[in-house]
């Protein structure tokens, strides 16, 4: 059913989010300035994606004949994994809230071993391997980190560690 | 004054460094989340102790190295290294998978090679007067190539040219968060004072196509079979045969001329000029439908375009002072570092420096050659490695890149947004090479929008007062006609296909 309406919904979706952006580009100050004002490209731009967002939505129309989803990879094969999709993005969030806090290096390798956990597939996910998983995350986590700060002298956070 | 360059650069600390700064350049442009440019502004503090010539040969290795280095990335996981070889992963993905990944790095190898020796010969002949050429390109001129340039979208999209378009205006739309150009005046930041500059490209890179690469593998699952690149790989000098080598010699040298000019114009460089000039190419070929399928055609326009820049961005720094992109403008903090001034003066008090740097180039761009094709058994054993350990990886190599970047976390979450904007794109078949398109090019137009009605006094018909515009904007409208006329005939086919 979503893929029928796919159009439809993103083509809403677009005008809606062009409303908003004009709305608010009414906002940006202006004045002052010669040759176009400040809020000019916004406009033009947001009422562009309002005409664009309303041709999607047009073209994504409920039709009475069937009209096949346009090229593009419309990958809705039955292996539909969101909850790994999910737990990747909230693994992703995390580490980047706590790496301030807790370090780089300690962050990393749990995020690493948790990601990589995320996308192993079944079988991969013996106790062997799993001691690959944590090794290589380990050992990825402090190399970047060594090279980095010192060899590079780009400061990463070293959080509880330093 | 050739001579006393080429000896000045044929020592054996001047070459290591050269060939050091070529390694360190393939390693930060073949690993997404890592640019030329992060490469450049890390390795700068180690130049201050060196000496002029030594300096800028190490930066002119970095650059080299990894503008051309990010097609190693781009065709074997089909993840940019750079946004100089985001026209790589169309036709190189594909290769990779039909097996020729061999076939398509040695071509992106062989044609990085061409495209920078093309324009380093442009940058030795031509370069004055080229840069006086470009001189004349005012605010009308840079306005009327940024609107071409966008025309090119409708080339761009094999599908839908409305969801082209309106991917190519999100683009535009996301570009204008942060001050707007002659006023300052903050615009969609919402309260959020990190983004009064604005999204940053890398972040925008690393989101669009790393990230949302790992959240749509998390979501379509990454089997055991699909998991890993295992083809056995056949590395050729050249990556053509010399059939294929003629055939595409217009090809290479469109490429190079629009890699070149890009290049050469203030603000944009090989990141535009490789989706341009695969635009351009696939609008003028005899089978555009077999863009992106996986043809040559397409990794050598873009490489031939992306290597260009270099040198055509080297012009303008060295003739007027002018930084053609990002990665020049590092270079010319090198030469302030250095006390040197650039500018039309800088011929005549350090022409040996000059033509160093040029000799540097040369040996730079050969030992990326070199380098590459013998170091690319030990890329392609990295990037073999596991799909579902490579990509966690990669991600934190992003994560590291955007954080690195400016010192913020935030950076690291606006690469996170722009990666779950990237897979709802996917996912709603919305095209990501516009979007790229409009949020790079949407400074140029707008700051020379706004340039152009200042010195017109707010009327815009000055702007088809200027001859050069007029042939941009013109090949623009076309373009744009072109690609309305090519939707309506996919319209009608599919609807009477429906029948």
């Amino acid at each position: 059913m979503l893929t029928k309406h796919k159009d439809l919904i993103s083509g809403i979706f677009l005008l809606i989010l062009g409303v908003v952006m004009f709305a608010s580009a009414q906002t940006i100050p202006t004045g002052a300035e010669m040759g176009a004002s400040s809020a000019f490209m916004p406009k033009v731009v947001s009422v562009m994606l309002i005409i664009c967002g309303a041709l999607v939505a047009i073209q994504g129309r409920p039709r009475k004949e069937y009209v096949p989803s346009e090229g593009g990879k419309a990958k809705d094969s039955g292996r539909s994994n969101y909850k790994a999709l999910v737990l990747s993005l909230i693994a992703l969030v995390a580490y980047i809230a706590l790496m301030p806090g807790v370090g780089f290096i300690i962050t990393t390798i749990v995020y690493l071993f948790v990601q990589i956990l995320i996308f192993a597939p079944k079988e991969k996910k013996t106790k062997r391997n799993l001691v690959l998983f944590g090794i290589v995350s380990i050992i990825f986590a402090i190399t970047v980190y060594f090279i980095f700060v010192y060899g590079f002298a780009l400061m990463l956070p070293s959080g509880i560690l330093g | 004054m050739f001579a006393a360059g080429l000896s000045l650069v044929m020592n054996p600390f001047c070459i290591a460094l050269i060939i050091v700064g070529v390694i360190v350049g393939i390693i930060f442009g073949s690993l997404p989340g890592l640019t030329a440019t992060m490469g450049i502004a890390l390795c700068l503090p180690l130049t201050f102790s060196m000496e002029p010539i030594q300096g800028l040969s190490l930066m002119m290795g970095i650059f080299i190295g990894g503008i051309s280095g990010g097609l190693i990335s781009a065709i074997l996981i089909k993840i940019p290294g750079t946004p100089s070889s985001v026209a790589t992963t169309f036709d190189g993905g594909p290769m990779a998978d039909h097996g020729e990944a061999g076939k398509a790095l040695s071509i992106g190898v062989f044609y990085s090679f061409l495209g920078t020796l093309f324009s380093i010969v442009a940058l030795i002949f031509i370069a004055p007067s080229l840069a006086d050429f470009a001189l004349r390109f005012g605010p009308y001129e840079l306005f009327a190539i940024g609107v071409f340039s966008l025309s090119m979208v409708g080339s761009l999209v094999s599908g839908s040219v409305v969801k082209g378009l309106t991917s190519c205006v999100l683009g535009l739309l996301l570009a204008q968060v942060g001050a707007a150009p002659s006023s300052g005046a903050l615009r969609y930041t919402f309260g959020f004072h990190e983004l009064d500059a604005g999204f940053d490209i890398l972040v925008v890179l690393v989101g669009l196509f790393a990230i949302s690469e790992v959240l749509a593998s998390a979501q379509e699952g990454i089997g055991t079979n699909s998991g890993t690149i295992r083809k056995k790989y056949k590395i050729s000098l050249t990556g053509v045969t010399w059939k294929e080598f003629k055939e595409q010699s217009l090809n290479m040298i469109r490429s190079a001329l629009i890699g070149i000019g890009i290049g050469i114009l203030p603000g944009i460089g090989g990141g535009t000029s490789n989706i341009i000039a695969y635009a351009v190419a696939k609008n003028q070929s005899k089978h555009p439908e077999k863009f992106g399928t996986g043809i040559p055609d397409g990794i050598i326009t873009s490489e031939t375009s992306n290597n260009a820049s270099v040198g055509g961005a080297l012009i303008p720094l060295l003739t007027l002072g002018i930084p053609g992109d990002t990665a020049t403008a590092l270079l010319l903090g090198a030469f302030m570092i250095f006390g040197i001034t650039t500018g039309p003066m800088l011929f005549q008090t350090n022409g040996d420096l000059v033509y160093g740097i040029f000799v540097a180039t040369i040996i730079a761009t050969i030992a990326m050659y070199i380098l590459e094709l013998g170091g690319m058994r030990i890329f392609v054993k990295v990037l073999s490695v596991p799909r579902y350990i490579l990509l966690p990886i990669v991600v934190a190599l992003c994560v590291v890149g955007t954080f690195g970047n400016n010192s913020r976390v935030f950076d690291a979450f606006a690469a996170v947004l722009f990666g779950v904007v990237g897979y709802m794109m996917q996912k709603f078949e919305f095209p990501l090479p516009p979007f790229i398109l409009g949020f790079i090019l949407e400074s140029l137009i707008e700051t020379n929008l706004v340039r152009g009605l200042m010195v017109s006094g707010g009327s815009f018909l000055p702007f088809l007062s200027s001859p050069i515009g007029d042939v941009f904007l013109a090949i623009a409208v076309a373009s744009i006609v072109f690609a309305v006329r090519k939707e309506i005939k996919n319209r009608r086919k599919t609807v009477t296909a429906a029948d």
